[in-house]
């Protein structure tokens, strides 16, 4: 067992690599010359060669490559932000806590909304409930989550004057964000749970309990829903790393000073180093998150576990 | 399933019905959530009119799209850093606009930092006398040496050295006197020291060169409280300002990167101040909530022509390309309807000396047929697509531009590029045609950076290469005498013209929303925070 988690952590390493050499060589080749980016356009060509040449870009691709690898590893140094002259990883460091408060209470939000819904829909298939609530389920999976952020800031910010349209300033500043986030990812956990359940509803042993006469909330409850749960930990696990990607596009329509906000801003001004750190920085989350999915696979599967522990013998 | 369908109607109805809503209705509702909030309501019921007594507000709120770079005032080039700077450092000078006597509009240079200043005979010195009594925000009185110290951090920076043009030195002859030597004479002198701020060097040496770039200090009537990082930034007044503590006491700019939900933040009443899109300019002014002030940009909307191209090379194919643009149409369909068309590049009104061109290109097709033809490429025949770059801003003109060069057989390619790809772009010439805003000073020769050909491969944008070009700039870059000024620029303006080195597109025009509460004191296009108030 010990020797799979082992071999499944050092995969994430030649990943990572992976993920840096692409976004390196696709943030150099596109056009944009550092010295003049930090510099203006307005800088006399002497001073901006001679920035280029102490921050190394006029060096070989291979060699500012390797300079930045060993950077990261040597000394956690991903470059400071052509922006505001600061080590990146501070930077990053003071606005993943939004991006991860956000995903995270996405995350529990669509959770406990979605999976009771989709239970009940299952208990109550084909009914009038399931009906109605596959068509709310339909709208909301079809509205871009922009538009819906949008549409949300209309009703409830311009029009009703309930809540604030942007920042972070009160707590009722994260109750749009997380209303767009939560109400259309809830929709693919009710589905998964409504499925899962279904299927379990249809077992034996399901049929099994129910002709011993025992309540059917413990059929439901006990006995199928303990079976759904793999996929649906499975999917709330996985969900959690493309949370965090749709975090970043409402971190900027509502101005959430997270990591969203901040690599789209890196973008916009072409802030190389911002771009690429965010990027391994979520790299990483998501090769970590993965890996944790398949550690718990691998402890709860008993047919993983008894794989390896054969290997073993 | 009818029962199903009768729910979701009445549902959609409710939520029409909450959507479309007057403010004025819904007021009734709100929750009174900050204290800001409370004090910048946009409208009020007739009830809450009748109220004897209204607390008037202190603070300004104001927006901005990106967030600030560095927060010294000798090394930040966003314009959202430079928001804020402007009103916690100042300059000796500033080129203002304020009204006559007759109420008509009149500009030019006013003493800032400095009480007056005179050239000598040969245009090589200047003296510049200082206010007296003029006050750092620590309480420091600011000094010639601060001035001189101010210069020489200028000309260490790589983004103002630009401003620094000519100067060889900058002496201190005496605690309120500074003495600038130029090695040649400099029209952009004025408009150059319009843009270096002053700062104080005792503090720059005590705090260093970081964290005076966290914590500016400066003379003018705001003084710096905090800055978040992609959250926004707070000054509050100056008590002991010189000219009277400011009468908006706060001033906060919060960081809205979308532009959609920016303007939405605007329509929900978080901003006194907000500079409007103008696609959206009929509807704010409809709700009848804004006070809307238009001012007109002196900078033009214009198409940049490569001029080494092998084609577009040939004055023939540029000036044919100029007659074939429909500008009106432009002005309607990418400005709504708002500014004006640009038959010059520099703005005849607007800009200093400046003339308005004796034959402005006219909308005419046949004409424009007629000289691609004698330029050998009757019906665009023989001609290969252009490359059309440009960035979001100005993407409505680039397809005007697109629409209006297919009638005469060109085809045109539009790239929309980031700005800095778009930047790199135009500097290297890797385009053909490229559609952007040209913004560089309301005096004509700071433009020779356009035109001139020293500015190859770094500003020459255009690329540019025409001796009898470089041969006006120069004339120009040599005298200060306002009447060869302005006949220089006569010749350099219809020189140009007829060249079409640039093609100028249209005029834009900026719409800034203001609480109807607010007062400006003063010329719209001068105003800044400072000038502002809240009516009581």
């Amino acid at each position: 067992m010990l020797k799979y988690i082992i071999r499944r952590t050092l995969l994430v390493i030649p990943t990572l690599l992976a993920v840096t050499f692409i976004v390196y060589t696709l943030l150099i080749v596109t056009p944009g010359d550092p010295g003049r980016i930090i510099l203006g356009e307005f800088a006399s060509q002497e001073a901006v060669d001679q920035l280029n040449h102490e921050l190394g870009a006029d060096k070989p691709f291979i060699q500012r490559f390797a300079d930045y690898v060993v950077g990261i590893l040597t000394r956690f140094d991903f470059g400071n932000s052509y922006r505001t002259g600061n080590a990146v990883v501070d930077e990053i460091m003071v606005r993943f806590p939004y991006t991860l408060f956000i995903a995270f209470c996405a995350v529990t939000g669509s959770t406990l909304l979605g999976m009771p819904i989709g239970i009940l829909m299952a208990a109550k298939r084909n009914m009038l409930v399931d009906r109605s609530v596959n068509i709310l389920a339909m709208i909301f999976a079809a509205i871009p989550s922009f538009v819906f952020a949008l549409s949300l800031i209309y009703v409830f910010a311009v029009q009703l004057k309930w809540l604030p349209p942007f920042g972070v300033k009160t707590w009722q500043s994260f109750i749009l964000p997380l209303v767009t986030l939560i109400l259309p990812s809830s929709v693919s956990r009710m589905r998964l749970a409504r499925t899962t359940m279904l299927e379990s509803i249809r077992q034996e042993y399901v049929t099994m309990a129910r002709s011993k006469g025992i309540p059917e909330n413990r059929v439901i409850f006990v006995h199928a829903l303990k079976n759904s749960l793999i996929p649906l930990i499975t999917s709330i696990l996985n969900s959690f790393s493309g949370m965090l990607g749709g975090a970043m596009i409402l971190e900027t329509v509502f101005s959430i000073p997270g990591l969203g906000l901040y690599i789209v801003q890196g973008i916009k001004l072409k802030d190389m180093p911002t771009t690429l750190a965010t990027t391994i920085f979520l790299a990483a989350i998501f090769c970590f998150t993965s890996l944790l999915l398949d550690i718990i696979y691998a402890l709860v599967d008993p047919r993983i576990k008894s794989r390896y522990t054969k290997e073993a013998r | 399933m009818k029962r199903i369908l009768s729910a979701i109607l009445a549902m959609a109805m409710i939520l029409s019905m909450v959507a479309c809503g007057s403010t004025t209705e819904t007021e009734e509702t709100k929750t009174e959530s900050t204290t800001t909030t409370e004090t910048t309501e946009t409208t009020e019921t007739e009830e809450e009119s009748k109220e004897p007594e209204k607390e008037v507000p202190t603070v300004l709120r104001l927006s901005d799209t990106a967030d600030i770079d560095t927060l010294d005032p000798m090394h930040s080039m966003l314009g959202s850093s430079g928001a804020i700077l402007s009103l916690i450092y100042e300059n000796l000078i500033e080129y203002a606009y304020w009204y006559d006597a007759n109420g008509n509009t009149v500009s030019g240079y006013k003493g800032v930092l400095a009480e007056d200043w005179a050239f000598s005979d040969d245009y090589l010195t200047v003296t510049f006398n200082l206010k007296k009594g003029v006050l750092f925000q620590n309480g420091s009185e600011m000094k010639a040496s601060d001035v001189v110290f101010s210069f020489q951090k200028a000309m260490e920076s790589p983004s103002k050295q630009a401003r620094m043009e000519n100067i060889v030195s900058t002496e201190a002859t005496d605690d309120y006197t500074v003495v600038v030597t130029l090695s040649a004479v400099t029209p952009a002198f004025l408009d150059n020291m319009c843009r270096v701020p002053i700062i104080n060097e005792a503090y720059y040496n005590e705090v260093g060169a970081e964290e005076f770039g966290k914590a500016p200090m400066g003379t003018g009537p705001y003084k710096f409280v905090e800055h978040k990082e992609m959250q926004g930034t707070t000054v509050e007044a100056y008590e002991d300002y010189r000219d009277g503590v400011a009468a908006i006491k706060t001033v906060t700019w919060d960081i809205m990167a979308d532009t959609a939900s920016a303007q939405m933040a605007f329509e929900a009443g978080s901003f006194d101040k907000f500079s409007i899109a103008l696609e959206n300019v009929d509807t704010v002014e409809a709700s009848g909530q804004w006070n809307l002030i238009q001012t007109d940009n002196y900078a033009p909307v214009a198409m940049y022509v490569n001029n080494s191209h092998d084609i577009l090379g040939n004055v023939k194919v540029r000036q044919a390309i100029h007659y074939a643009l429909n500008k009106d149409n432009m002005v309607t369909l990418a400005q709504d309807g708002k500014g004006s068309i640009a038959d010059s590049f520099f703005h005849p009104e607007l800009m200093t000396n400046t003339t308005y061109v004796d034959e402005p290109y006219t909308y005419n097709v046949e004409k424009a047929k007629e000289l691609l033809a004698d330029a050998g490429y009757a019906n665009g025949e023989g001609l290969p697509t252009l490359k059309l770059i440009t960035i979001t801003k100005w993407e409505k003109h680039a397809l005007c531009v697109q629409q209006d060069l297919a009638e005469l057989g060109i085809n045109v390619e539009i790239q929309t590029l980031e700005a800095s790809t778009f930047l790199n772009d135009i500097t290297v010439g890797n385009y053909d045609l490229a559609v952007n805003m040209a913004a560089l000073s309301n005096l004509v020769y700071p433009w020779r950076m356009l035109y001139h050909s020293d500015f190859l491969g770094k500003t020459n944008f255009g690329q540019v290469n025409d001796p009898a070009i470089d041969e006006l700039f120069n004339k120009l870059g040599a005298t200060m005498s306002d009447d060869e000024q302005k006949a220089i620029i006569k010749e350099l303006v219809n020189y140009i013209n007829v060249n079409v080195n640039y093609v100028p597109l249209t005029y834009t025009t900026s719409v800034t929303a203001y609480h109807p509460d607010l007062v400006i004191n003063g010329h719209p296009r001068s105003a800044s925070a400072y000038d502002l108030s809240w009516a009581k």
